[in-house]
């Protein structure tokens, strides 16, 4: 069956015979039947509106059967097709479903049958086709052609359909289809009408706006002064929708195929479509149509987006004048109206539930803000499933800790090398792939990443079903990064989405329309705050954590160790030295640990300059005291080779102390076992200042790990294997040295791992 | 039998501070120490006859081969470990285990609860609240408790 054949006839037969929905459904199961691989078929259409997105309770209604003798001829007629299924049954579900020996959308599929159930979205309505037919694997053969076909057909099909015109049949189906986005009205669209009849020439002008609801064009706005148009003998209020009734039975639908024509030949510079046949029943000598195509609007059936027509009407043609330019200008004031108009009215709705959700799990103070995020999310995604009538959703999220973007929420992923479903908990192994047909958003890690892929269990049972393999086409909707707000240009994070059809159809890119593309991106654009506010949490509560814990360590060996000391001073014995040097390690950890108990852990103090010798005051001192920590935590030694000139610096001792502190601490933390730990001191070369090397021998850096190490909360993977920690200490260093006017860098990453400290010679005191 | 002092498995991610612990429990035990929570699974599941009391720290790095995600990122590698140990049959009546950490005790039972662990023969101790030279009556009295 040819599917452009198939309009056509469908469209010219049902405007000739002048019915509606029920006849066309009829006729369209009728035409259907092919014997001997189609026995029987049934429809049913539900329908839904915009702000309340496929609601639970909505019941499909039977809308034609092909086992009935008589085609219905009233309401009640098409009612008793059979009892209504159950919404929930089918959603969510892929186009298209199988069901063999068992039952599909409350129809028994009897025994060596096979039932097809197909599912076609047009704008505000669902209609779902349920076939049956042998099970010799001729329907299952055709069955792609056969959704392909009625994808196609049925949006063109329901575009005739006037659910205003109480002459055509009507049921309880179209009955639903009231609660319309508002459009913009009369007062928006008059002076840009108005316009155009000044910069044409003409005498009259009208807007028409595309009805997404009936396929239809409606006039929304009329101007003129001299001629009146032959509008029929009542009053007719702008937007009301009285004008469209008669729009609709003057001038002709246009499919999308024509439309998308025009928005072809608007390319090419030639937007003008002179409609004479039809407008020359309405009397006029001139008219000069010109289709405004929304930009981004997919031609996805007859849905939102379409196209509106200005007409403008003079008595004679040699009146318009040409201005390109300014009719083009005005074109584009019109749709950025119209596309406002419609998203404001479906992103309203959209930014109450984000808000909605977002409120309900930031305003849990009690308990762990990972599973208030995690609730967040999987609210989120059903949001978003439901919002887009999409399959698979995932985020996917920078986190603090690792310098990738890795999953922390998704309706499902298969590893693809164990060709198992992950499970929730191991979601982060699923990082964000560079460069495989992605979302457009570059994401630069060396770090394996598992091969995953969204699925769609339905969609993988229907693949199986069909005797097809269950892969998955590997598909991505094109978004723009929307959370990129990092000065490296790096994503914080990305959603991904696929919706229904690119799981069916593998060639298509995808089928998301330009709006449901500019929603996820608005979706993206409210959830980033809201996901970086969770983050922040979890962060803090894990950083106190660490600290809180770190912070015991020490107190616990004061408390023993001041046990020993009292122990000696009561047998008479003389302090053991020892223990002396543990209390004086034990302090300056506790000291270090508090000065990060802060709101912001990472801050670092206001600077507090004195004369200091950098030597005797902090770099001796530090690595005589933290020689005996690393002696008792991992044997290690300190060899310190000191400055040959001592140099006198105007620096903060504390904060200094605290950068080389933190050095060492790293040292000791991530140093081999035995080895030595080397502090250089030195006047370079180049007499520039003053460099402090620490150098040690352990688990050393990942070049790819570099430029990250000294952002907070940064672990490099090997380093989260061999010590806790906040990830705070760099970073500190890096503050503490740069507040001072002094700079931390790596200046070796392995073997050894060097870290240098710069002291500029403009910091030396003279004298 | 002979006079040989009991074997207790003590693992502990920071040495310097748990050497006071270790010091007062070798005058009373065999003190293997580890501060790997990897190398401490294996250690306790080959001879876990052997040993008789296992005293863990809660906090510890993740060992290497294990998800992030089994020991929540470091935060319950000492109750990953004992959940590792508990798979083995027969392991809970083999010997006292001592929770030995300076988190709040009441997360700790959280935790235990959380991984389904067998809460018998498990005591929880704060550092801050247990000092060294209690720890090793303490032990005994758990191990004699055992034994009963």
């Amino acid at each position: 069956m040819q599917v452009a054949t198939m309009i056509r006839e469908i469209s010219e037969g049902a405007h000739r015979r002048g019915v509606g929905d029920a006849a066309c459904f009829e006729w369209l199961a009728r035409r259907l039947i092919e014997p001997p691989e189609i026995e029987r078929v049934r429809v049913f259409g539900a329908a839904f509106t915009s702000a309340q997105a496929e609601p639970a309770a909505e019941m499909p209604v039977p809308m034609a059967d092909t086992a009935t003798a008589a085609p219905p001829s009233s309401v009640g007629a098409i009612r008793s097709f059979g009892p209504p299924f159950a919404f929930g049954d089918l959603r969510p579900c892929a186009s298209w479903v199988f069901a063999e020996a068992d039952s599909i959308a409350g129809e028994t599929i009897p025994a060596g049958r096979i039932g097809v159930l197909i599912r076609i979205r047009v704008s505000y309505a669902i209609v779902w086709v349920l076939l049956v037919g042998p099970k010799d694997g001729a329907l299952q053969q055709r069955v792609e052609a056969l959704s392909a076909g009625l994808a196609a057909v049925v949006p063109a099909l329901t575009a005739h359909l006037n659910p205003r015109n109480p002459q055509r049949l009507r049921s309880e189906f179209f009955a639903r289809l009231v609660d319309r986005p508002p459009e913009p009205s009369g007062r928006d669209l008059e002076p840009i009408c108005r316009a155009w009849r000044d910069v044409s020439g003409a005498t009259f002008a009208w807007l028409w706006l595309h009805n997404d609801l009936t396929g239809d064009y409606e006039l929304s706005c009329a101007v003129g002064e001299s001629a009146r148009p032959p509008l029929p003998p009542r009053r007719h209020a702008p937007g009301d929708g009285s004008l469209g009734r008669y729009a609709s039975r003057v001038l002709r639908p246009v499919l999308v195929e024509d439309a998308a024509t025009w928005t072809r030949r608007l390319d090419g510079d030639e937007y003008r479509v002179l409609m004479r046949d039809t407008l020359a029943e309405m009397g006029m000598r001139a008219v000069l149509c010109v289709p405004v195509c929304f930009p981004g609007a997919a031609p996805r059936g007859a849905g939102r987006g379409g196209c509106s027509l200005v007409s403008l009407h003079a008595p004679d043609s040699g009146k318009f004048v040409a201005h390109d330019d300014e009719m083009l200008m005005l074109m584009g004031r019109v749709t950025a109206l119209c596309i406002d108009h419609a998203n404001q009215s479906e992103q309203n709705a959209i930014l109450v539930d984000l808000n909605r959700i977002a409120q309900r799990y930031l305003a849990q103070t009690g308990g762990r803000p990972a599973e208030a995020r995690s609730k967040y999310l999987r609210e989120l995604i059903d949001l978003i499933r439901q919002r887009l009538r999409v399959g698979a959703v995932s985020v996917f999220y920078r986190t603090g800790i690792e310098p990738q973007v890795e999953c922390i929420a998704s309706t499902g992923l298969i590893d693809l090398a164990t060709n198992r479903p992950l499970p929730e908990d191991r979601l982060g192994e699923a990082r964000y792939a560079a460069g495989e047909r992605n979302t457009g958003t570059c994401f630069d890690t060396s770090a394996p990443i598992i091969k995953t892929h969204e699925v769609d269990v339905k969609y993988r049972e229907a693949r199986r079903h069909a005797g097809g393999q269950a892969e998955n086409p590997a598909l991505y909707v094109p978004i723009p990064d929307p959370l990129d707000e990092q000065k490296d240009g790096r994503a914080l994070g990305v959603i991904r989405c696929y919706d229904h059809t690119s799981l069916v159809f593998p060639d298509a890119l995808s089928n998301f329309d330009g709006q449901e593309v500019e929603n996820l991106r608005f979706i993206a654009e409210q959830v980033g705050p809201v996901l970086r506010t969770f983050d922040k949490r979890i962060h803090r509560e894990r950083t106190i954590g660490v600290l809180k814990h770190d912070l015991y360590a020490p107190l616990s060996m004061m408390r023993d160790t001041i046990e020993e000391l009292i122990a000696d001073q009561q047998a008479g014995r003389p302090p053991n030295p020892f223990h002396l040097k543990d209390l004086q390690v034990s302090t300056r950890v506790t000291s270090n640990l508090v000065e990060q108990l802060d709101p912001d852990p990472g801050a670092v103090r206001e600077v507090n300059a004195l004369p200091t010798y950098l030597e005797g005051d902090i770099v001796a001192r530090l690595c005589d005291m933290m020689g005996h920590l690393a002696w008792k935590q991992k044997r290690m030694k300190i060899r310190y080779d000191g400055f040959r000139e001592v140099p006198k610096l105007r620096i903060d001792p504390v904060l200094v102390e605290r950068a080389i502190y933190n050095l060492l601490s790293n040292a000791i933390k991530y140093g081999s076992p035995s080895s030595t730990i080397e502090v250089i001191a030195e006047k370079l070369e180049n007499g520039s200042g003053y460099g402090v090397h620490v150098r040690n021998f352990g688990i050393g850096i990942e070049p790819s790990d570099r430029p990250h190490i000294f952002r907070p909360g940064f672990r490099a993977r090997r380093a989260r294997q061999t010590a806790m920690g906040a990830g705070l200490g760099l970073s500190i260093a890096r503050k503490a040295m740069q507040a001072n006017g002094g700079e931390i860098d790596v200046t070796q990453l392995n073997n050894p791992t060097t870290f240098t400290l710069y002291f500029p010679d403009h910091l030396r005191v003279i004298g | 039998m002979s006079n040989e002092k009991p074997i207790v498995l003590f693992v502990d991610d920071e040495p310097a501070f748990a050497q006071r612990y270790v010091e007062e429990l070798e005058k009373h035990f065999q003190v293997v120490y580890l501060t790997d929570a990897g190398e401490a699974l294996n250690v306790l599941v080959r001879r876990a006859t052997e040993i008789k009391a296992l005293i863990l720290d809660v906090m510890m790095p993740t060992p290497k081969d294990v998800p992030d995600s089994e020991t929540d990122d470091g935060f319950e590698t000492g109750l990953w470990l004992l959940q590792a140990f508990r798979g083995v049959p027969g392991s809970r009546w083999l010997m006292p285990v001592v929770i030995l950490t300076n988190r709040r005790t009441d997360l700790i039972h959280d935790g235990l609860r959380r991984r389904k662990i067998d809460e018998s023969g498990v005591v929880v101790y704060r550092k801050i609240d247990m000092p060294a030279f209690a720890l090793p009556r303490r032990l005994q009295a758990l191990m004699e408790a055992k034994r009963r």
